[in-house]
């Protein structure tokens, strides 16, 4: 190992064999805004939105962008990104039902919560556990309880916090609406039922209620999906999620009960649960062919894709060297390696290095073309440079007069990248299972 | 990607270094009975990748079998009849604050740690002891080597870099007596790799009896843990290993691989 070796880091980077575009847009928001018309204007051409893909090195500030855009230029996106499961349906259901088993009494709103959520009694997809017999004078008695009903509920039941037994005799002591429907006092029955917190009732008191909603939620937000069923995939893997968090949970909960770190509540489980969501996240299961791939760019590696729409080109954003604790006089000895240090295993990201891996898988993914996006103005109304990482190849920067028109109403794709579409429709790639969108 | 496959002076025959190039694995997509290469990525989604690319090339996959390196640590361990149970971040961290809350304060693992609020931060701590794991794997030659590198530099980095290794070692020590578990899953991986080299490979071949090949794939760095598992394999099997870096730091990391590699007693640790 020599010093020289060390200059490996900031060697060139291949450049990649398929044209590089690149527009500069006044802001993020812009920016993000034109990186969707490329991808309509693209879809427009003729060009499977699956042969697409946006990457982003990191999607933090760039998800809720290029969302709003997505939409405003009709196109789905996923993205390819940590699921925020304590965001999801599931999990709040989980939360809900911890809350209303918390304490020694709950209010109307705190009752009523996991039922909002699409609680359902487990099994209650399963055609040996049939509904209640139907009556035309009763609301339809399916699961999950349909909002005008849970309304009538609400209106019927009184203010106050009380214990849970005691929400069972004022359901049956009530007049008509949510007397006549038992499904409220069904529920309240099998919390009132539900045993003191611990490993095994926490498991199978909240694996009742993910399996109720996978059996019963999950169809219902199927149902109520635009064709493209982002949010039931959303929903499904937050299910998947939740499932296996509940079996931590339980092992987690086991174990501080016996260390004596916990006190042995429902509030204690559903902190506990917050702190297991927030640690492991999951990721997207599978690809959907009718939407927008987003990326993080350490993901495309090794993938193949015609059109790779690269956002965040700034100097800010893309290379951004990872934190340490060690000092950088001692960091940069490592990298070195000379002599005995060589013995110690050096992290190239110190000094951007799996910046520079991201980028050069994210110019290895692209078959047919390269279409870099970057912000010039910070939101404090700075300067926002260029990514000397574009620095290692030549693109092709559309003007602003083009870039106006890719943002107006017409779409329209710029000169560079209409010429790299043209040829494709004249060139020799053809794919038989080709989406029409 | 080019080829970028060359003989490499000061690494074993059987370990072949490659930047990118990851095409050389499709190419030995072949059905068979039962896996004969294991196909290794630190990132659970390059895993998806290559399988992604293997269907959409509608190539057989059965020559291969996809794991992450802890994976294959806790296989030969739970085949070998070992303990696999490892403290997770999660309750690492809460270890970690019972440890900073109760210990004295002139005990060594609170004394180690930087002055300061920010030092009595849990995920600081840890990280602390995962940088040190990561860099030395706490091989005590490595921490020999940390300590020269220490010395050499001008003052007070050279106090300040001796001061992080004896917190994170320390972090470690408290870890380690506050439960019976392994601290972590890097732990796992040494001790997989102490039982490779102590069983002269038989843990290896009864966890994997059919693999003959071994591929690591996207690396952006090689850390002390995977490469003295990767060491132990070599030094203990007849597996053939490849090693695919990715494009940016690919150059970088190969011509640190000899080094890396001159280190005995494969998954010893520092501790008593």
């Amino acid at each position: 190992m020599t010093g020289a070796d060390r200059l490996a880091l900031s060697a060139p980077i291949d450049a990649p064999d398929v044209p590089a575009v690149e527009i500069a847009s006044p802001t993020r928001r812009d920016e993000a805004r034109d990186a969707m018309a490329v991808a309509a204007a693209l879809r427009g051409a003729g060009v499977p939105v699956r042969d697409v893909a946006v990457v982003a090195r990191d999607l933090d500030p760039y998800e809720g962008p290029l969302f709003r855009a997505a939409l405003q230029h009709g196109v789905a996106p996923v993205f390819w990104t940590q699921l925020r499961v304590t965001r999801t349906r599931p999990y709040a259901l989980v939360e809900a039902v911890c809350e209303a088993l918390s304490g020694d009494a709950a209010d109307r709103e705190t009752l009523l919560r996991p039922l909002e959520l699409g609680w359902s009694p487990s099994g209650s997809g399963d055609p040996s556990n049939p509904p209640l017999p139907d009556d035309a004078d009763r609301p339809s008695p399916g699961w999950p309880i349909e909002p005008e009903a849970l309304h009538r509920a609400r209106e019927a039941l009184p203010d106050g916090s009380r214990p849970l037994s005691e929400w069972i005799e004022v359901i049956d002591g009530s007049e008509s609406t949510i007397a006549a429907d038992d499904r409220v006092r069904r529920f309240a029955e099998w919390l009132d039922a539900a045993p003191a917190p611990g490993p095994s009732s926490v498991a199978s008191v909240l694996g009742e209620a993910v399996e109720g909603y996978a059996d019963r939620g999950l169809p219902e937000t199927k149902a109520a999906d635009s064709p493209a069923l982002l949010d039931t995939e959303t929903d499904a893997r937050a299910v998947v999620r939740v499932r296996t968090l509940v079996r931590q949970l339980r092992r987690k909960l086991a174990d501080r009960l016996e260390e004596g770190t916990l006190e042995r509540s429902w509030s204690a489980v559903a902190d506990l649960a917050g702190v297991i969501a927030a640690q492991r996240p999951g990721r997207r299961e599978h690809s959907n062919a009718r939407a927008l791939d987003v990326f993080e760019a350490n993901d495309v590696w090794a993938l193949e894709v015609p059109y790779v729409i690269s956002v965040g080109m700034t100097a800010e954003e893309w290379p951004r060297p990872s934190r340490s604790v060690l000092p950088p006089e001692f960091r940069e000895a490592v990298l070195r390696g000379e002599g005995a240090t060589g013995a110690l295993a050096p992290r190239p990201a110190w000094v951007g290095g799996r910046d520079r891996d991201q980028f050069a898988d994210t110019l290895g993914a692209a078959e047919r073309c390269l279409v870099f996006t970057r912000h010039t103005r910070t939101p404090a109304g700075d300067d926002a440079a260029r990514s000397p990482l574009l620095d290692h190849l030549d693109t092709r920067r559309v003007a602003e007069e083009s870039r106006r028109e890719l943002a107006g109403t017409e779409r329209e794709l710029p000169p560079e990248l209409r010429a790299v579409v043209a040829g494709e429709s004249g060139g020799t790639h053809v794919d038989p299972e080709a989406d029409d969108e | 990607m080019d080829g970028t496959r060359t003989p490499d002076d000061g690494v074993p025959d059987r370990l072949t270094l490659h930047v990118g190039d990851e095409e050389r694995l499709f190419e030995r997509a072949r059905h068979r009975s039962t896996p004969t290469e294991l196909v290794v990525s630190p990132v659970e989604l390059h895993q998806r990748n290559v399988q992604r690319r293997l269907r959409e090339a509608r190539l057989p996959t059965d020559a291969f079998r996809f794991a992450d390196p802890v994976g294959i640590g806790t296989r030969v361990l739970e085949v070998a009849g070992r303990p696999t149970a490892a403290v997770d971040r999660v309750d690492r961290l809460s270890l970690i604050r019972s440890a900073l809350g109760s210990g004295e304060p002139d005990a060594p693992v609170i004394s180690a740690l930087p002055t300061g609020a920010a030092s009595r931060d849990p995920r600081r701590a840890e990280q602390i002891r995962a940088d040190v794991e990561t860099v030395t794997n706490f091989h005590p030659e490595r921490i020999a080597a940390w300590t020269d590198t220490a010395a050499a530099l001008p003052g007070p980095i050279d106090d300040e870099a001796d001061g992080l290794l004896d917190a994170g070692l320390g972090i470690e020590r408290e870890l380690r007596a506050r439960t019976d578990e392994a601290v972590s899953e890097t732990a796992l991986l040494r001790r997989a790799t102490r039982s490779i080299t102590a069983t002269d490979g038989s843990a290896w071949a009864e966890a994997y009896p059919n693999v003959e090949r071994l591929t690591l794939l996207g690396l952006s760095a090689l850390s002390a843990p995977h490469t003295d598992l990767l060491h132990g394999l070599l030094a203990a099997t007849s597996l053939e290993v490849h090693v695919h870096f990715r494009q940016g730091t690919g150059e970088y990391l190969r011509s640190r691989v000899p080094d890396l590699l001159a280190v005995a007693d494969l998954g010893a640790e520092a501790f008593e």
